[in-house]
């Protein structure tokens, strides 16, 4: 539509419009320069050893033995990840969602408790149970073994950490799918004479297949990118991924800027492919099985084996929770000796973390900085993002979306390298800004998602009518739509709040001295501090994040936001 | 129909007319409207009938100014709200349009006062006014002692009645409703559209009504315009349109259940022409389409169940006049609905509770000429 203002009448309001017009522009020039720069650094730099573009590097990097054990690693990661994931997610979810299972709604929150924790914390956690030589149960076998039976320093032990971390987000997946399933779709497989395994297999399993499989893709490439969980129990094992050597290639003397480029180029092309068929998976099957009817799906009867599948589901939070519980314990006693041991009971160790040591002390405050504002500024952006593509007819809005979407294939990492080379030249390098810009574009995704389902909850009737009162947009946005989604609002910026507390990936590439992040300095504590100090940190983040989680729950309903 | 102040503070009517001009709106290759035109006079109540689809909800959001049309223009009294060929577009809130939506948009976070004063506060009216002003309309649709209640839970009709005092609140000239009696039950519908048309005719503001329901359209109209596919089909009264539809579709949108396709065989005085259906049926019926009948054409012939006569035995004859066999018969209280088997004719009629026919039963149909309405089947829908 040509709507230039060339009007001998002046009725047209070309003011309103052209501001339109203004904005969108600024708000591509914003995601242009902090989500397509960064990226664009990354790949830029993997050509660019030495003088014009030159693959030389990528050939000299790819023939490099270590780094072709560090890609089996990482892809053997992934899949033991996956694995135990998928296994784990679609087992709770089907019997919490289609059994008699017992205690199933106790489980069910709890179920999702390892989605808002840190896995960093968790990897500590396992070092008190399962380190090889002082691992609780490792202590406790040592009689009966020649040499430990366990050690969290491996493949294996990296896995078990991310498994059971990650499986939540093929929980909530499967959970949804086979709640919105329509029932008469089982009962019609009952009537023409299947039985209830059979209905299950054949029937409820293939029509949650599309949730199922893009949730597994997506902790497939989560786990192909994680850092903290491997920098933790690997490295001292000399066992290294792509994102810990894109780490120590920035960290080494002379800092390796072509070689970290070309190994986060390597892993970002890989996830970006698998998060692409990922969207592309969900995208045409996500509404198949949802209808909009009254009724739930029938329980299935697990007669004696519903207690079987009550200790199933109570092994998997036992092995989320108990190393959480070792670490409390291990956070109140002086010196660990493997049991506990009351005269030992001390507060010295959260007396040091809180008050005491300069590094712990720091990344509280700037973590509660950073995360505070980050919050601020993320619900800010997305809802402004939202409201612009869903509630503007201005042109270039339906490109936006995708463009905020970018960072969902990006690997912490590779992003905060992005960032590293993009901004290491301006001032903003060494301050709290560029982690806090950091944390808002990477999550970007999961905010413009939420914020997208809010504004759409909102039916467009509600501020249309405002319009037909004599609102203009800006007023029908900030007196109708605004208040209304304002409830969303606090629960996403709690959610990005407790998202940004427990970040790994970029702070680690950003930080400087003196911008340690809660997560960095519990990582640097764990290098030079005993369990007990680590973990009275490691609880004191926990409880920190459990806090908003809890609160999350009181203002929304568990599912509204989800990342 | 000229307005008056009925209230002191309240709502007085200034109704000025409304004209749609070559009306088109695409999106993408899909024409919803294919340049329409209208007049709406002051203090007319217009109705945009039509099925889902027809376009009309998009003609009432471009009268309103929610759509961007693609071309044509719109004068809203002297002022033109749309002309793609001057670039002028008025947004919405410039327009002074009330607006009654499908669903009422009731703001859920405000009170009914909120909601009903919101378009005085965006005017920047002071707040007694305001307040005033508030309670005589909120009087005016009988929910003056609510003011102070959340706008959450109120039942259908209160929402409706709310969404309509903050239509009228700040005395717009032209107010519009989308559908506004269907998510009212049965009887509430009939209570809600007699109130409505007391208060239009109190007020006397220019009124533009989109609904499906011809019943609807037919009580509340003095205008009705018939939409089929983005085109208008007809315009009239209810009277007018009702007795001489213009179309097959217009017909068959206004109830008249008996629509047959069949060919010119016989073109007589008056307009009258003979149609035939195969089987040696032939029917006497009045030509209503603008293009005279050519012999041989195909024609389609509509006429209504209620000016069926249907007697028993099989054994009449005359002009209109056919044997038939009672196929199916239900009984609806005041009146039976049978459909009549005759040759390859699946006739609906009505006949009277106090003589009934019964299913089986060999019966004469008779349908007086100037009640069939025979049309070109090439305009036909």
């Amino acid at each position: 539509m040509s709507l230039a203002s060339t009007a001998a009448i002046p009725l047209r309001i070309p003011w309103f419009r052209s501001r339109g017009l203004v904005a969108i522009l600024l708000i591509y020039a914003m995601l242009a320069v902090t989500v397509a720069y960064p990226l664009l650094a990354v790949l830029v730099q993997s050509f660019s050893e030495g003088a014009g573009l030159s693959i030389a590097k990528i050939e000299e990097v790819f023939t490099t033995p270590n780094i072709i054990d560090a890609v089996v690693n990482t892809l053997m990661i992934s899949v033991f990840t996956v694995v135990f994931a998928g296994v784990v997610g679609v087992t709770l979810a089907w019997l919490v969602a289609r059994s008699n299972m017992p205690f199933r709604r106790l489980f069910d929150p709890l179920n999702m408790v390892p989605f808002y924790l840190s896995s960093v914390v968790g990897a500590l956690s396992w070092q008190v149970v399962a380190a090889p030589r002082s691992g609780l149960i490792n202590k406790l076998l040592e009689p009966f073994f020649d040499k430990p039976p366990f050690d969290i320093y491996s493949v294996g032990g990296i896995a078990l950490v991310l498994g059971l971390f990650y499986s939540p987000y093929v929980y909530l997946f499967t959970l949804g799918s086979l709640q919105s399933m329509d029932a008469s779709l089982e009962d019609s497989a009952r009537m023409s004479g299947a039985s209830k395994f059979q209905t299950a297999i054949r029937i409820t399993l293939p029509l949650s297949a599309p949730a199922i499989l893009s949730s597994c893709i997506l902790v497939f490439v989560t786990a192909a990118g994680i850092f903290g969980v491997p920098l933790v129990l690997g490295v001292p094992a000399n066992l290294h991924t792509l994102s810990t050597l894109i780490y120590t290639a920035i960290n080494e003397y002379p800092a390796d800027f072509a070689k970290a480029a070309i190994l986060s180029s390597a892993l970002f092309i890989f996830t970006a492919v698998f998060t692409v068929a990922q969207i592309l998976l969900l995208r045409g099957r996500r509404f198949t099985t949802v209808t909009g009817k009254g009724y739930r799906p029938r329980r299935v009867e697990l007669g004696r084996w519903r207690w079987a599948a009550a200790g199933v589901n109570g092994i998997y939070l036992l092995f989320v929770i108990g190393p959480f519980i070792a670490l409390l314990i291990v956070s109140f006693q002086d010196a660990w000796t493997g049991v506990f041991d009351v005269s030992r009971f001390t507060l010295a160790n959260y007396k040091k973390v809180m008050f005491v040591d300069a590094i712990a002390h720091r990344g509280l405050i700037n973590s509660l900085f950073v995360s505070t504002i980050g919050a601020t500024v993320a619900v800010a952006v997305c809802m402004t993002l939202a409201l612009t593509i869903h509630r503007t007819r201005l042109p270039g809005r339906a490109g936006l979306a995708p463009l905020a979407m970018v960072p969902v294939t990006v690997p912490g990492i590779v992003l905060g390298l992005g960032f590293l080379i993009a901004l290491v030249a301006t001032p903003l390098y060494g301050t709290l800004w560029i982690i806090m810009i950091a944390y808002v574009v990477h999550y970007l995704p999961t905010g413009l998602r939420n914020s997208e389902s809010l504004v759409q909850a909102v039916s467009r009737e509600l501020d249309e009518s405002a319009r037909m009162s004599g609102a203009n947009w800006w007023r029908a946005m900030t007196r109708i739509v605004v208040p209304l989604v304002s409830p969303g609002m606090v629960s996403l910026w709690l959610l990005m709040f407790v998202t940004y507390i427990r970040e790994v990936s970029s702070s680690m590439m950003l930080f400087t001295y003196g911008t340690e992040t809660i997560s960095i300095a519990l990582i640097q504590i764990m290098e030079y501090e005993p369990y007990g100090v680590s973990g009275a940190f490691g609880v004191l983040q926990t409880v920190l994040v459990l806090a908003c989680v809890a609160f999350i729950r009181q203002v929304s309903s568990p599912r509204q936001i989800n990342a | 129909m000229s307005g008056r102040p009925i209230h002191e503070g309240g709502v007085s009517g200034h109704s000025v007319p409304v004209t749609v001009e070559r009306l088109t709106m695409s999106y993408g290759a899909v024409q919803a409207v294919g340049g329409i035109s209208f007049h709406v006079a002051p203090g007319q109540t217009v109705t945009l009938l039509g099925p889902s689809g027809c376009g009309k909800t998009t003609t009432l959001r471009c009268i309103a100014g929610l759509e961007v049309p693609t071309a044509g223009r719109i004068t809203v009294g002297e002022r033109v709200v749309f002309d793609d060929a001057s670039n002028i577009f008025v947004e919405p809130e410039r327009r002074n349009i009330g607006m009654v939506f499908q669903s009422y948009a009731i703001w859920p976070h405000m009170t009914v006062g909120g909601n009903v004063g919101f378009p005085l506060s965006i005017a920047g009216v002071s707040k007694n006014e305001v307040q005033e002003r508030t309670h005589a309309v909120l009087e005016l649709v009988g929910l003056g002692d609510l003011q102070r209640r959340s706008a959450a839970d109120l039942s259908g009709g209160q929402q409706q009645r709310v969404a309509l005092a903050r239509a009228l609140v700040h005395e717009p000239s032209v107010v519009v409703f989308d559908e506004p009696l269907s998510n009212l039950d049965a009887n509430l519908r009939e209570r809600m559209r007699a109130e409505l048309q007391l208060l239009q005719s109190r007020l006397g503001f220019t009124a533009i009504f989109v609904t499906h329901d011809q019943k609807e359209a037919l009580s509340l109209s003095d205008y009705i315009v018939i939409m089929n596919k983005g085109l208008i089909e007809q315009t009239g009264s209810p009277q007018e349109i009702f007795t001489n539809p213009a179309t097959a579709f217009a017909a068959r949108f206004l109830g008249y259940s008996n629509v047959f396709p069949g060919w010119v065989a016989a073109i007589g005085d008056a307009g009258v022409v003979q149609i035939d259906f195969g089987d040696g049926l032939r029917l006497s019926a009045l030509w209503r389409s603008p293009n005279p009948p050519r012999a041989g054409e195909d024609s389609t012939v509509a006429f209504r169940a209620d000016r069926v006569v249907v007697r028993p035995g099989g054994q009449q004859s005359g002009e209109n006049v056919f044997a038939g066999e009672v196929e199916t018969a239900a009984f609806l209280g005041t009146t039976f609905d049978y459909t009549i088997k005759s040759g390859a004719l699946e006739i609906q009629a009505e006949g009277s509770v106090d003589h009934p026919v019964s299913r089986g039963q060999a019966v004469t149909v008779h349908i007086p000429a100037d009640h069939c309405h025979a049309f070109s089947a090439t305009t036909a829908a």
